[in-house]
């Protein structure tokens, strides 16, 4: 063969392959992937099965409008199982599988996992109930629809003062979220000393061995007038039920982590009376509340946690951003989305600041005959 | 035209489809029936697997169920219940390896007692849990929805009854039914799910539906999935549901079966039918060319014998071969040679005799065309002297109508110049007279007036005669100008007209016919006045000949017309008139009806001739018998004169 019909065959060979890699690219461009990364399993199933429930509600919702800017939403779901280094795995799976906006991931503890994801890969994370202050006034690829436990903290530590008038307090705290629970209680010793407060003790559970009996027995020989609860919701239950037997009856407040609906079903009337500052809407006639609580019952048969509404908000933020600039670059998401600034939530509507950073209202609740009632806005 | 075709290879293409159509409609016939048959099968796969996951959820819930029972006999005995609960606990408990726990409640949901024994949760407030409140005011056995263990993710229930002031809760583990639905080969595509009352899935062959905790999607609200859907898109693929309710639960058992699998089977199915319809079909075919071939040999050693005869081998006979129907061919075909060579022997016979009377018929043409020719040139000679003949003939025809013309010349001067001289003798008498009496001196005043009034009769009279004659001469000269000058100029119509009726007036006058002119003064023409003095005068030579021949006197008419397009002259007379079938004839050479009576038959044709020579004009004829005969004189006025 010459060396001209040689060059005729390679050309030919090079315009189909530049074609079909066109081909590819078009093929591609028709659709997005987003991720889930949340604890489907372990101990903080709960909260991430919420949130996966409001993500994948959120992504149906989405897809049957027409995507984002034409493209189809590709939901990638995994389980980090509530163990850092799985977390890490699906972290490095999601970069393989060249995801590029995760909402999630879901407890505090995972903070690791984001401060290097964030180092190593081009990502974008929203997360719908990572509370830690470890992460917050950063200008990073890290955004949450949730704030930070610091002004929880605070306004619990200002009620455990002004309105229950406790000077002592006990806390119990699970270990196992230390990014979660250890900044929490460290800023509510801070806030709860500013306002005139002492906290007495911190009583610890981590691993699987959790005595809640002892750790109650404690608390009732502590001399004390309140107790914070910063676990999640199966030590909160239990400790609330180990409590009742002991005839426990100062106030009990719990974080925001616990205070979901499976406290009261898992605590029965032991939940009667706990307090809590935590996201909810006033407004149950609220459009977007009213039509994500039907479509949440007929899909998944049951009633949201907070979780869920946070982790639907999570997606509304990461596609309003994605809709409003044509770029996919994750910083320009980012940019967008600090852009709009006010975004309107299935329960309230929330701000979202330079850093990423979440300004959304918290109620003070009870639970009353079974429900959260908010009885301070 | 017709299109040659190749009989073998018809027959050997109509073979082919004919085997290849019948064993194609009959896979397509085998398959349809298999489609269904599949089908079937795969139903009756599913209802047994479905019978299998049934049977085997009825006897996993059977435990609790008895434990219910047992509870009931426990309650409905007269004991101490209170302190033989947790031996009855155990009791329940024992060896029922798939409920996990039991839990006793009061009436307020607290824990009163449990299987295994846990002492940290006695007491336990579980009253907000529904396997408690469904069943507190209710005699129903309660099943909860599906939960799930966080540590072992696997799927649990709760059964819970109330009994007297005591609610029983049992809790199963379905892990095994979980394991037993992955542990069923459903085929590659399929799945077998396990849902509870709202949907959500218990157990799944994609254990990942359970660990996501999804419901079913065609699971709605009434729990009713709409099994009237032969295909539905499951997370998607396209596939077909079946359906089985368990009634104590009321869980369901659903079979998805992928229409790609029913597909692949299919395709199987009919690849396999194709496959095999092809063997078939290439072995048929082999059979079938080779007997065609055999077949094809027998027509080819026909064909062949009749080309032979065909190049005139007569002697030359097919011989017979095993098909009737070609024997059938082959018998009339010998009988139809023996008589050609027959008639080929007949045939060459004929050819000498033909041959020899070829020769002879050549003779005969060549003298034949010998003498044709001499005819042709004798009547070659004939026509020359025809028109020879015509010619003199139109010759003396003028020479006739001079003659005539002289002789109506020499009549008409004659006249006048008779009385001249009768004139001219009585004035040269009267004359003598006076002259006789002036010698003799008897001349009278009475004589002069006399004499006088006689010659000045006699003056006038010989004047109107000098006149008469004169106007004669003048038309005759006018008219002879006319006809030998053929210069064209313009000119008065009319006058023309009355100078040649005025050369006819002594033919008129002996014959007693009046000439009628209708002409308005100022048509004028230019042209050549030749050809209208001669055609008037023709006519008018032609009306007394012909027209007013047995008559005592007669009319002719002359009406000029001119309009922008023609001049026209008609020339009408009240004579004998034509008949029908002359008209036709009358301008033709030679043709008169008054040949007796000295008619040549070129009168007319002279004017008609004449006419077209000096104006491109028309001459027509109508006539009514007995009636009147119209010549219209048509010249065309060109646009330029």
């Amino acid at each position: 063969m010459g060396i001209y019909a040689l060059q005729e065959v390679y050309m030919k060979k090079l315009i189909l392959l530049i074609g079909l890699m066109l081909l590819l690219v078009s093929c591609k461009s028709n659709t997005i992937k987003i991720g889930f990364a949340g604890s489907l399993s372990g101990q903080y199933f709960e909260l991430g099965m919420a949130s996966k429930n409001g993500f994948e509600l959120a992504i149906e919702k989405i897809n049957k409008n027409g995507g984002i800017n034409g493209m189809k939403i590709i939901p990638v779901i995994k389980d980090d199982e509530s163990n850092l280094e799985r977390a890490h795995e699906i972290i490095n799976e999601f970069a393989k599988e060249e995801v590029k906006y995760i909402v999630g991931l879901g407890t505090s503890n995972m903070t690791p996992v984001i401060l290097k994801a964030l180092a190593e890969y081009d990502m974008l994370f929203v997360s719908p109930t990572m509370s830690t202050p470890l992460l917050a006034q950063k200008d990073d690829n890290f955004i949450r629809v949730t704030e930070t436990h610091l002004i929880e903290v605070k306004r619990i530590s200002q009620f455990l003062s002004d309105n229950l008038e406790a000077r002592k307090i006990s806390v119990i705290l699970d270990l196992d979220n230390e990014a979660y629970s250890k900044s929490y209680y460290e800023n509510l010793v801070k806030d709860f000393e500013e306002f005139g407060g002492t906290t007495l003790k911190a009583y610890e559970l981590t691993g699987d061995d959790r005595n809640y009996n002892e750790v109650c027995t404690n608390i009732l020989k502590d001399d004390s007038d309140a107790l914070v609860l910063i676990t999640n919701t199966t030590d909160a239950s239990n400790i609330l039920q180990n409590l009742s037997k002991l005839n426990y009856s100062n106030p009990i407040i719990a974080s925001g982590w616990c205070a979901t609906n499976e406290l009261i079903t898992h605590s029965g009337q032991t939940a009667e009376g706990v307090y809590s500052i935590r996201t909810t809407t006033t407004d149950p006639n609220r459009e977007e509340y009213k039509e994500f609580m039907s479509r949440y019952d007929e899909k998944y048969r049951e009633v949201p946690s907070f979780a869920s509404f946070l982790a639907y908000d999570s997606v509304q933020v990461l596609t309003e951003g994605l809709n409003k600039t044509n770029s996919l670059d994750t910083v320009d998401v980012k940019n967008s989305i600090i852009a709009i600034k006010d975004f309107t939530g299935v329960e309230i509507n929330f701000l979202i600041d330079e850093y990423g950073e979440c300004d959304r209202k918290r109620f003070l609740s009870q639970i009353i005959d079974g429900e959260f009632i908010v009885i301070d806005e | 035209m017709i299109k040659m075709k190749s009989l073998k290879k018809e027959f050997l293409l109509n073979s082919i489809s004919y085997i290849l159509l019948s064993i194609s409609v009959t896979v397509i016939v085998i398959t349809i029936i298999m489609i269904g048959f599949i089908k079937q099968e795969a139903n009756t796969k599913n209802n047994a697997i479905m019978d299998t996951i049934s049977a085997h959820v009825e006897m996993t819930l059977q435990e609790p169920v008895n434990m219910i029972s047992y509870t009931e006999n426990f309650f409905s005995h007269d004991v101490d219940h209170d302190s033989q609960l947790d031996s009855f606990l155990n009791f329940l408990l024992y060896q029922k390896y798939l409920v996990s726990n039991i839990y006793m409640l009061d009436e307020k949901g607290k824990i009163v007692s449990t299987s295994p024994p846990n002492n940290d949760i006695i007491g336990n407030d579980f009253s907000r849990y529904p396997f408690f409140y469904e069943v507190k005011n209710s005699d129903n056995t309660y099943w909860s929805n599906v939960f799930f263990s966080y540590e072992t993710k696997n799927p649990k229930v709760s059964i819970s009854k109330k009994f007297k002031d005591r609610v029983i809760v049992c809790s199963l583990e379905l892990g095994e039914i979980a394991e037993l639905l992955k542990s069923i080969d459903i085929g590659k595509d399929n799945y077998i799910a396990l849902v509870d009352v709202t949907g959500r899935y218990i157990a799944h062959t994609d254990s990942t539906f359970v660990d996501n905790r999804l419901i079913d999607p065609y699971y709605n609200k009434e729990n009713i999935i709409d099994s009237n859907n032969d295909s539905i898109d499951y997370f998607g693929v396209q596939m077909n549901p079946n359906i089985r309710k368990i009634p104590h639960s009321n869980w369901t058992i659903i079979v998805y079966q992928s229409q790609k699998d029913i597909l692949n089977s299919i395709s199987k199915l009919v690849l396999s039918s194709i496959l095999i319809s092809l063997i078939v079909s290439i072995f048929a075919i082999t059979l079938n060319r080779s007997k065609i071939e055999k077949l094809f040999s027998v027509i080819n050693k026909i064909t062949n014998g009749i080309k032979i005869v065909s190049n005139g081998d007569y002697e030359n006979e097919l011989a017979l071969c095993p098909y009737n129907d070609l024997n059938n061919i082959i018998n009339p075909f010998n009988e139809m040679t023996a008589r050609l060579a027959t008639k080929e022997a007949t045939i060459r016979e004929n050819e000498v005799k033909i041959l020899e009377m070829n020769k002879d018929l050549e003779q005969q043409v060549i003298l034949r065309t010998e003498e044709l020719e001499f005819a042709n040139e004798e009547l070659e000679k004939s026509f020359s002297d025809l028109q020879s003949t015509q010619n003199m003939l139109i010759q003396s025809e003028k020479l006739a109508a001079l003659g005539e013309l002289v002789a109506g010349i020499s009549h008409e001067i004659r006249t006048p110049l008779g009385a001249l001289v009768t004139i001219n003798s009585f004035m040269e008498v009267h004359v003598k007279d006076l002259d006789k009496l002036y010698t003799s001196g008897k001349l009278s005043k009475k004589h002069l007036r006399h004499f006088i009034d006689k010659i000045t009769d006699s003056v006038a009279l010989a004047n109107m005669n000098i006149n008469r004659t004169t106007d004669f001469v003048d038309s005759l000269k006018k008219t002879s100008i006319n006809q030998l000058n053929s210069d064209k100029y313009e000119f008065n119509v009319c006058t023309v007209i009355n100078d040649a009726v005025t050369t006819m007036s002594l033919e008129l006058k002996k014959n007693n016919i009046e000439v009628n002119i209708e002409c308005e003064e100022e048509i004028k023409i230019f042209a050549s006045p030749n050809g209208i003095s001669q055609s008037i005068i023709n006519l008018i030579h032609n009306a007394i000949k012909h027209a007013f021949i047995d008559m005592e006197s007669g009319v002719l008419k002359i009406i000029v017309t001119m309009n922008a397009e023609e001049l026209q002259i008609i020339v009408i007379d009240n004579g004998c008139g034509v008949s029908e079938e002359n008209i036709p004839k009358l301008f033709d050479t030679f043709f008169t009806t008054a040949r007796d009576h000295g008619g040549t038959g070129l009168g007319l044709n002279i004017i008609m001739d004449l006419l077209e020579k000096l104006y491109d004009g028309t001459i027509e004829c109508e006539s009514i018998i007995n009636e009147w005969t119209k010549f219209t004189i048509k010249i065309p006025q060109k646009k330029d004169s």
